[in-house]
């Protein structure tokens, strides 16, 4: 699936995204339209509902448009947060704890 | 690491009950009279939660609160409202400001800390 | 710091709200319409029954809660501040005052007190200017039960505070059961602080969950609002709770968000998690991007409830527009707190602490005076740099002490007010009419005299309503307004605080004053006394004009006692009076108890401090003026009259035999009824500042010294308690109980 054979950009996530963040991380996300996103949430303590909706709208999107986003890496936090918000879409959730 | 809370009051009867419940309960204490010490104080403490009264002198706790929620950095912070007034009325008030929950003073220790924690992370 | 400290500072807490509150009352009263007055007052009840709520104070909740429930009437303008319902206030604030002091000091309010005062400010609340005759209150007189019972229609419920463990006692249901949760934030909801993964977080404490997350509404990137809400959750609860402890859970957000509860599970969501699984993107549903563009972003119902937000969404452009918007909206609102927090900046300070200083700061006048001394005494004077150096420091020193007594003044203010209500009670209980007006509140005193003269000034203002002010009906009849007017004033003069009380009552009667003077052998019936004298006879110990002591400004007290207590204080008092349009009161005091101004004299060898406000003046007596009758008592002429000579020296028994006037000086004091003696003393050194130290604390009460004082010398010099000596030299001896009384 993945396009052109280049290797997907990083965006590391930030400790905490609360409501503050949301705005922020949706532009991030947003410049890095047309492209494969790694998302790094291993330094995520702290992450709100807001910024999950961001997450997922823009995995869905790069979904629809045939290109690659996942979460690469990520904090138990993080973790534990989709699993509390009932939010099992594959993208979201990093390799090792889907196996 | 220690949450830290900004507490409101202008009485000092309820500082200081606040701040014997939050020191006893492991929280970092940090004492405003009034909004207007309270919006000063913001600045310096970048605190986890706010707890406020409503009924205080120069700026009261729906100014404040609307002070709060205006301020692009601090604006995400829980806010508690601490006030005997639990009328339909100005709990809407307080809403309306921005305030995220409230304890209805007088108000027993497990209340307050348990507000506390169901608002913050 | 535990309860009771707490406990204490929410007392001393009260005393302000307290005087908050009548002050305001009494702005109220005089026609002040200012919002914040009546805001001010509100909040100080309301802080009283906020504090009094958590110490469990039954009586002073209740009663604080009528009062503030009329009080928001007032606020909101449901009702007017009429000078009715202000007088009905006035009461209340007295009564509160009473139900604190109760609470503190373990007393009791009478219940008929309260129960009246409940009914008309509850009628006032309720609308009716005056309770309905045979008020339920009539019937149940207990203030408590008349009160709206706890968990009122406020939900106000008085719960006592208490620092022991946290105990969670939720109902317990029987069993487990299950619950359907339906939970859909706006994105109000997170712009207050809440948290959907926090509010979820919570309900999973009650039970177990399940949880769907409902993505259907969530939009693709370039659409979505980062704040917007677009994830709505499906929840299964199991749990051994009711369904109250999971609303309890959503308490603050089923205002912006929608939140449906139903018992059991919900068959179609959880029955076949594979049905449910239609919701999840976990399964691979094609997201079409141009079904986007025709569909609402966010549902009719959002969109129609958040139109604003809508838009934002749909068009990002107008965004720095409305971020604009809010910027000069922060700005308009810092600028209204910029304005406001010019209020003075204070901090509190233990009082230990301040006289700690005030006492170092004397042993520095001291230290100071005494290197003066032995500079001159070792002639190292002449070199102008130490005297320079001298003169400075002493100047230092004198500002430094100036400004550590500025610390402990305080306006009388406080003892003012309390005034208030004294005058509204005996009003009541002697069925005048009295308007109380105050003026120079925020003349400042330090906080030792101002503790010392509320105990004198209250007698006065009884005495004056009681005996100056005539009733409503004599008044009428004299021609005069059937109210009278009490007048309570402050003000600095040369170095002291002059306090008046002016009544414009019937004045001195001074025939009677006269005759009962005489009656009591105080005067001869041939004595030929001025106005002012007979005036002043009222401070004769003993002398009271009411034929009988009357509960209210007797209390077995003259206004002799008064006189005296003010002169402990190093005060004088004086009054004048026109008949038939009123009597004042004057007494001066100094504005701290730390400092004296001294004469410094010296008796049989002794040193002694005479207070310099005690003396008239000081003359070298002839031998041509000295008569000697009886025994031992001696008189000066001085100009056409004569006055008693007081031997000091025998007096204080420093010496057995009396000195020779006329080798000495005599010092021409005021004392007691007006009337003047002659202290004799070998020689006067000079006039000096002296700090004042307590025998009392230090060694031990003597009779006729007031206290003592530490001379540039280093020696120690006692004070004279002129008043004592006085006294004595009328041939009472010097008694430790009278030198208490002279002091006390």
């Amino acid at each position: 699936m993945a396009s052109d054979g280049t290797s997907p950009k990083v965006l590391k996530l930030p400790e905490v995204l609360d409501l503050n963040a949301a705005s922020r991380l949706h532009e991030q996300v947003l410049a890095l339209k047309g492209e494969d996103i790694d998302i790094d949430a291993s330094d995520v303590s702290r992450v709100g509902a807001q910024c999950m909706q961001v997450l997922l709208s823009a995995a869905m999107t790069w979904r629809a448009e045939d290109q690659n986003f996942k979460v690469e890496k990520a904090s138990d936090a993080f973790v534990k947060t989709l699993n509390l918000l009932g939010i099992s879409d594959e993208a979201l959730l990093p390799m090792e704890t889907l196996k | 690491m220690k949450k830290k809370v900004l507490t409101v009051d202008d009485s000092r009867t309820i500082r200081n009950m606040l701040l014997v419940t939050l020191n006893n309960a492991g929280f970092d204490t940090i004492q405003a009279e009034d909004g207007v010490e309270g919006l000063e104080v913001l600045e310096e403490c970048n605190p986890d939660v706010i707890v406020t009264d409503i009924n205080m002198p120069r700026l009261d706790g729906f100014g404040f609160i609307e002070g709060v929620r205006q301020n692009e950095r601090y604006r995400a912070i829980p806010i508690l409202v601490l006030t005997t007034e639990s009328d339909a009325e100005k709990k809407n008030r307080a809403r309306e400001a921005g305030a995220t929950g409230w304890i209805v003073k007088p108000f027993d220790p497990s209340k307050l800390i348990a507000a506390i924690e169901r608002v913050t992370a | 710091m535990d309860m009771n400290e707490i406990k204490e500072i929410f007392f001393q807490e009260c005393e302000e709200q307290l005087a908050e509150l009548e002050s305001g009352l009494l702005r109220l009263n005089d026609g002040d319409t200012d919002p914040e007055t009546v805001n001010a007052v509100f909040r100080a009840v309301h802080s009283i029954k906020g504090g009094a709520g958590a110490f469990g104070l039954d009586d002073l909740v209740s009663f604080a809660h009528v009062f503030e429930t009329t009080l928001d009437c007032v606020r909101s303008n449901k009702l007017e501040a009429s000078p009715d319902l202000l007088k009905v206030m006035l009461r209340s604030a007295d009564v509160l005052a009473d139900l604190t002091a109760a609470s503190r000091d373990g007393g009791k309010v009478e219940t008929s007190r309260t129960s009246g005062l409940v009914a008309e400010l509850e009628a006032y609340a309720k609308g009716q200017p005056r309770p309905a005759a045979g008020a339920p209150v009539a019937a149940n007189p207990d203030p408590a039960a008349s009160t709206p019972a706890p968990a009122d229609d406020n939900g106000f419920e008085p719960v006592p505070f208490s620092f022991d463990g946290f105990d969670d006692d939720e109902a317990v249901g029987e069993g487990r059961s299950v619950f359907t949760v339906r939970f859909k934030p706006r994105s109000d909801l997170y712009a207050k602080g809440n948290e959907a993964v926090l509010l979820i977080r919570d309900l999973a404490k009650i039970g177990e969950l399940q949880v769907h997350c409902q993505v259907d509404q969530l939009p693709s990137i370039d659409l979505l609002d980062p704040e917007g809400a677009y994830f709505s959750w499906l929840i299964r609860v199991e749990t051994d709770k009711d369904e109250e402890a999971i609303r309890q859970a959503f308490e603050f957000a089923e205002w912006d968000a929608e939140i449906e509860i139903t018992a059991g599970a919900d068959d179609e969501a959880f029955a076949d998690p594979d049905a449910s699984a239609a919701d999840q993107p976990m399964a691979p549903v094609p997201f079409d991007l141009n079904l986007l563009d025709d569909l609402p972003v966010v549902s009719d119902e959002a969109a129609a409830s958040e139109p604003a937000m809508a838009e934002a969404a749909l068009a990002p452009a107008n965004l720095p527009l409305a971020a604009k918007a809010i910027a000069a909206e922060v700005e308009k609102k810092e600028a209204t707190v910029a304005a406001v927090s010019a209020a003075p900046q204070t901090i509190r300070v233990d009082l230990d602490r301040v006289d700690r200083l005030i006492n170092l700061v004397g042993e520095l006048v001291i230290n100071q005076a005494m290197l003066a001394q032995s500079v001159v005494e070792n002639e190292s004077g002449s070199s102008s740099a130490i005297n320079l150096g001298l003169e400075e420091l002493q100047q230092l020193t004198r500002e430094i002490q100036d400004s550590v007594m500025a610390i402990r003044a305080q306006p009388v203010k406080p003892v003012f007010q309390r005034m208030g209500r004294i005058v509204r009670e005996i009003a009541d209980m002697t069925n005048k009419q009295v308007r109380l007006v105050t003026e120079g509140e925020n003349t400042e005193v330090d906080k030792t005299v101002i503790d010392k003269i509320a105990e004198p000034l209250t007698h006065m203002i009884r005495n004056a309503v009681d005996h100056g002010l005539e009733t409503p009906e004599k008044r009428t009849a004299a021609g005069k307004n059937a109210e009278g007017v009490l007048r309570l004033s402050a003000k600095h003069r040369s170095g002291r605080i002059v306090i008046e009380i002016a009544d414009d009552g019937a004045g001195i009667d001074r025939d009677r004053v006269r005759f009962k003077a005489i009656e009591n052998g105080l005067i001869t019936p041939d004595s030929n006394l001025s106005d002012e004298e007979i005036d002043n006879l009222i401070f004769h110990p003993g002398f009271s004009t009411a034929d009988k002591i009357s509960d209210i400004s007797g209390r077995g007290v003259g206004m002799d006692v008064v006189k005296r207590s003010i002169q402990a204080l190093g005060g004088r008092i004086s009054i004048t009076s026109r008949p038939g349009k009123g009597s004042v009161f004057t007494m001066s005091l100094p504005l701290t108890l730390a400092v004296l101004d001294g004469m410094v004299v010296t008796v049989a060898n002794q040193t002694l401090v005479v207070p310099l406000t005690a003396i008239v003046e000081t003359l070298q007596p002839e031998k041509k003026d000295i008569h000697s009758f009886g025994p031992s008592q001696r008189l000066i002429a001085i100009r056409e009259t004569f006055c008693p000579l007081v031997d000091v020296g025998n007096i204080l028994n420093f010496r057995s035999d009396l000195a020779d006037p006329v080798a000495g000086v005599a010092l021409l004091v005021e004392s007691e009824g007006g009337g003047q003696r002659a202290l004799m003393v070998d020689a006067i050194q000079g006039q000096r500042q002296v700090v004042i130290k307590s025998l009392e604390a230090n060694y031990t009460n003597v009779p006729g010294i007031a206290a003592a004082t530490i001379l540039g010398d280093g020696r120690v010099a006692l004070i004279l308690d002129v008043d004592a000596v006085v006294i004595a030299s009328r041939g009472q001896p010097l008694s430790s109980e009278m030198a208490l009384a002279a002091t006390g």
